[in-house]
């Protein structure tokens, strides 16, 4: 079909992809363009990181009134104040636990709900799409009160499967929608081929679908460990107690009637961030071993 | 083939049903904590029975009376070691704890004790009688209290919260930038005006308001155009003193009385503003002067009651009152098992002494007993109160919060024209 | 393939098991909500439909409504374009590739309440980054947020912040595509732009798809960074539904009517999630 595709392309080369390919793709000054681009780009995602980091080490005051300079007396009071007002490591602990329980349950029962989406006929799958879509729609601001009630009945509020269950819940639309997108353009052949193998559905997917979606696994496992680490509102309702409490819930203290500590404030996503950007290089080396078996087998 | 089948089965059933199932087993052991105080009667004669005492208060976060709260509950666990209290606190301004708290009390699910707000936040819960009537309730001590506690009772007679400090609002003003400008403080109407017209012609902003988060701003406008009997109306009333009030609060944003961005500021960017020394004057409240020290300006300010020019009181009027009390739960009244110790608990907190210590770490004014030694910008204030002639809530918190937004929301559009008060109050109340 | 019901409905039943309990049920009573005036607690009336007839009297929620709207154009048009456009271009390189990934992921990293307080203080009038550039300059300062530009001027921060989304899920997506269906079309003289419409674009048709739907339905639950930069101000001209339910639940415990807006969120999320799917061409694309 590529082929097929390229030979039209070739006989129809109209001035401006003539141009393109003149000036862009094949010249120097093409690829110092994208670099340009991709730098300028770069620098505006840099900054707010920087801008954080930086404020992390000013007092509140100064926050707002030099708020784009470098702090003139670096102060560690901010982080101080955090570790000594909250029990910062338990409550990473516990952010780790929920979210990464979070992230697993998704996967799994996302994974191979996304398998059977993509790569399987039935009838309803249509209404099924909808209602992913739709799922998606669902403010958190409106189911937080049934879920609460739910979670009271069941005698589960302060522990972490409180936060775990609904979190899942609400994750799992978007991994479905997102994985079996990913999937459903995987080459029908190596279907065919695992079929010939005598492959069962469920082998099929753990030895073929499963690891050439992996970078999409990873993508989405990403997305919702981020999403279930930076949820403050179901977590304030839902697992406030400082035993069980997610680092969001304790640092969001940081705001009370006196007004907003914005030293404390900065402080505190600096040390939120962190934990989530290991995840994400983690994340990111396994999007490279998805690559290049992708493209092994291809 | 077909055992593999089976065996994938199970796998996807354990691990689904060992998410559903957390459920289940989590239920058990509650039966099991239920039944604990059963099996510790065996024990009987040597120690009292173990009490858990789950406590709400909005006492949290870098809020300086949470500190010393978790102190005297820590201090009270040591002398009562049979009680073990849980500190469900959180910060108000999370939001959040409004649902909370209602969830709670209309799932079973009501703390023992709770610090909460005594408005028409607390009213489902008072009428659905899930809380004890205090005056009633054996045991109870309500001796002591100043007239914030006569604040609390509720329109059917009861009392149901006890206070345990108040706050006052008014007009902050920066004396060190009266001054350098030669700038009268206000002390009428006319001098208000007078030195909105002076500051505006200066680089400094006459008063650091927010138009859309303007609570304060439409509070004192109203008490200054009707004074403190029309400033008490219902919103039903339409009272025409309020829609005055309004619309002088479009007069003076078009004398330059606000910053430029006044419509999209929050309350925080407002504070900073006159806290940078930017602004000359600012309606806050008492829990303002935490910052202010914070800041290193507090004896550069002072507080003043809003210049009233309405025929319906006199300057010196407040908004102010105590909003917030300590309420007993039903629940745990009734519950043999614990209503001595959340009595016990609920004495303790509100004796004299723990109250006045909670307090102090705000500056407020107790609604027991005198604070001692307090600086002089801070006895000042609590003098504004003592004086005042007529003191009444904020209207955020005796008028449906919907109608109360709408018209708070509105007053950017009063100032750009498109709405008169009038208009604003009339659709306001349609709301009710 | 033989047997394949039963696979279909073990491979499908735990996911909305538990989205049917703790999502879809939890939504459904926020439903039933939608016919009540009512605290969400203690204080219900039954009401019927007026909660919807309100609703479409309320002048302020068709303000919001059609505010929405034109920020979800904006989302999908800019959002995802940049973030295709971005990831073709990081594709496309060698060296510096993994700098890009990680650095663009940045602002979704960071809260939406840092964010929301960065651009306000960019834009603040007094003491905001704009205005004391443009003094510096000798300029008189400007203010950004006008009921004519504040919907742009929260678009902007908007868009910005969650490109780094789009762009992870198709540099994903693109980079499964093999190394020599480029060889094979590099061979036939395929490159450059060409190589992007008639290779890379068909082939990640269903996730850009996706990706435009996440954009719709993500765009009209936008909340946080609105409430924070300009309130939905001045005088409502950049309010949106997202604000205006959070409004109506949260600060006013009027829990019906912030149900009914809800309801009406996913209704018309639903709709032009439906005409989105029409529209692009649901070919079964395979290589």
């Amino acid at each position: 079909m590529v082929i097929h595709l390229a030979e039209k392309g070739v006989q129809r080369l109209t001035f401006w992809e003539k141009f393109q390919s003149r000036y862009f793709s094949k010249s120097k000054y093409g690829k110092l363009f994208i670099y340009l681009c991709l730098t300028l780009w770069s620098m505006t995602t840099i900054f707010p990181l920087v801008w954080v980091v930086l404020n992390s080490f000013k007092n509140s005051r100064e926050i707002i009134t030099d708020t784009f300079s470098f702090p003139a007396d670096p102060t560690f009071q901010n982080y101080l104040k955090a570790f000594d007002t909250v029990n910062i490591g338990k409550s990473y602990l516990n952010s780790l636990i929920m979210s990464g329980s979070v992230v697993f349950f998704v996967l799994l029962f996302g994974g191979i709900a996304a398998f059977a989406m993509a790569r399987m006929q039935f009838r309803l799958r249509g209404a099924l799409q909808m209602l992913l879509i739709g799922s998606l729609l669902i403010p958190a601001f409106a189911t937080i009160v049934p879920v609460y009630k739910m979670m009271i009945k069941m005698d589960l509020v302060n522990t972490y499967w409180a936060l775990i269950i609904p979190q899942t819940a609400g994750n799992l639309p978007f991994a479905i929608l997102v994985i079996s997108a990913y999937m459903a353009t995987i080459p029908k052949e190596l279907e065919e081929a695992s079929v010939m193998d005598g492959c069962s559905r469920w082998k099929m997917f753990t030895k073929v679908f499963l690891p050439i979606s992996l970078p999409s696994f990873a993508t989405v496992g990403t997305f919702v460990f981020l999403w279930s680490y930076n949820d403050l509102f179901s977590s304030l309702v839902l697992v406030s107690q400082e035993k069980v409490a997610p680092i969001v819930v304790l640092l969001s203290n940081v705001s009370s009637q006196y007004g907003t500590d914005y030293g404390l404030m900065t402080a505190s996503i600096a040390m939120t961030v962190i934990p989530v950007l290991i995840v994400y290089l983690l994340a990111q080396k396994t999007f490279e071993k998805g690559a290049t078996t992708g493209a092994v087998k291809g | 083939m077909k055992g593999k089948k089976i065996g994938l089965v199970l796998f996807l059933l354990v691990v689904s049903l060992f998410l559903l199932a957390a459920c289940s087993s989590k239920n058990s052991s509650n039966e099991q904590t239920e039944s604990k105080p059963q099996a510790t009667e065996n024990n009987e004669g040597k120690e009292k029975e173990k009490v858990e005492l789950r406590v709400v208060t909005t006492m949290a976060g870098t809020d300086p009376a949470g500190e010393v709260f978790q102190k005297v509950l820590n201090d009270y666990m040591e002398k009562n070691q049979h009680i073990k209290i849980i500190n469900d606190s959180q910060s108000a301004d999370a939001g959040t704890i409004r649902t909370k708290i209602n969830t709670d009390f209309s799932s079973n699910n009501e703390p023992e004790l709770m610090f909460f707000f005594n408005t028409i936040d607390a009213e489902g819960i008072i009428n659905a009688g899930k809380v004890v009537n205090l005056e009633k309730a054996e045991g109870v001590d309500l001796s002591g209290y100043n007239s914030m506690l006569e604040q609390q009772r509720n329109k059917d007679g009861n009392i149901y919260a006890a206070p345990q400090s108040g706050f006052y609002e008014g007009l902050f003003v920066n004396k060190k930038l009266f001054e350098e400008h030669s700038i009268k403080i206000p002390t009428t109407w006319e001098e208000y005006e007078l030195a909105i017209e002076q500051f505006a012609k200066t680089d400094i902003i006459p008063v650091a308001a927010s138009t859309v988060d303007s609570y304060y701003v439409v509070e004192h406008y109203a008490l200054a155009a009707g004074g403190i009997d029309h400033y008490s109306a219902k919103l039903a009333d339409q009272d025409s003193t309020w829609a005055e009030g309004l619309d002088n609060i479009a007069k003076h944003a078009k004398m330059g009385a606000f910053p430029a961005d006044a419509a999209t500021l929050d309350l925080a960017m407002v504070q900073d503003l006159f806290k940078q020394e930017q602004a000359a004057m600012i309606f806050e409240g008492s829990w303002f002067w935490g910052q202010l020290v914070e800041a290193g300006m507090a004896e550069n300010v002072t507080v003043i009651p809003m210049p009233v020019y309405g025929s319906g009181g006199q300057t010196g009027d407040i908004v102010g009152g105590s909003t917030q009390g300590w309420f007993i739960s039903t629940k745990a009244y009734e519950d043999e098992s614990k209503r001595e110790a959340v009595v016990d608990l609920f004495n303790y907190i509100t004796s004299e002494e723990i109250l006045l210590e909670i307090v102090a770490a705000t500056g407020q004014p107790p609604a027991k007993g005198q604070l001692s030694d307090l600086p002089e910008y801070i006895a000042a204030g609590h003098k504004l109160v003592a004086d005042a002639p007529a003191v009444d809530l904020p209207i955020n918190d005796r008028i449906l919060p919907e109608a109360f937004t709408y018209i708070r929301e509105s007053v950017p559009s009063i100032v750009n024209g498109t709405k008169t008060g009038e208009q604003v109050l009339k659709e306001a109340a349609a709301l009710e | 393939m033989k047997g394949d019901k039963f696979y279909i409905f073990l491979f499908l039943t735990p996911a909305f098991l538990i989205s049917g309990i703790f999502l879809y049920y939890p939504f459904f009573e926020n439903f039933k909500l939608s016919f009540y005036k009512t605290d969400g607690f203690f204080n219900s009336t039954f009401i019927g439909f007026d909660n919807y007839i309100r609703l479409f009297n309320d002048e302020i929620a068709r303000g919001s409504t059609l505010n929405s709207f034109e920020l979800m154009l904006y989302v999908a048009i800019f959002q995802v374009g940049i973030a295709l456009v971005l990831a073709i271009m990081v594709n496309s390189i060698k060296r510096g590739a993994a700098f890009y990934r990680i650095t663009f992921f940045f602002p979704i990293v960071i809260s939406g309440a840092a964010i929301g307080l960065l651009f306000t203080l960019i834009y603040n009038y007094r003491n905001g980054l704009l205005n004391e550039i443009l003094v510096n300059l000798g300029f008189e300062r400007v203010l950004w947020l006008t009921e004519q530009s504040a919907l742009y001027m929260v678009a902007i921060p908007t868009i910005w912040n969650y490109v780094g989304f789009y762009f992870v899920i198709f540099l994903t997506a693109i980079q499964k595509i093999p190394q020599d269906y480029y060889d094979a079309a590099a061979l036939e003289g395929i490159t450059g732009f060409q190589k992007m419409t008639k290779i890379t674009i068909p082939l990640i048709l269903a996730d850009l798809k996706t990706c435009l739907v996440l954009a719709i339905t993500g765009a009209l639950k936008i909340f946080e960074l609105v409430y924070i930069i300009t309130k939905g101000g001045p005088a409502r001209s950049s309010e949106v539904l997202g604000t205006y339910m959070y409004q109506k639940a949260f600060v006013d415990s009027a829990m019906g009517y912030g149900a009914t807006l809800a309801v009406f969120m996913v209704v018309i999320g639903l709709t032009l999630a439906f005409i989105t799917n029409k529209f692009i061409k649901n070919d079964k694309l395979t290589y």
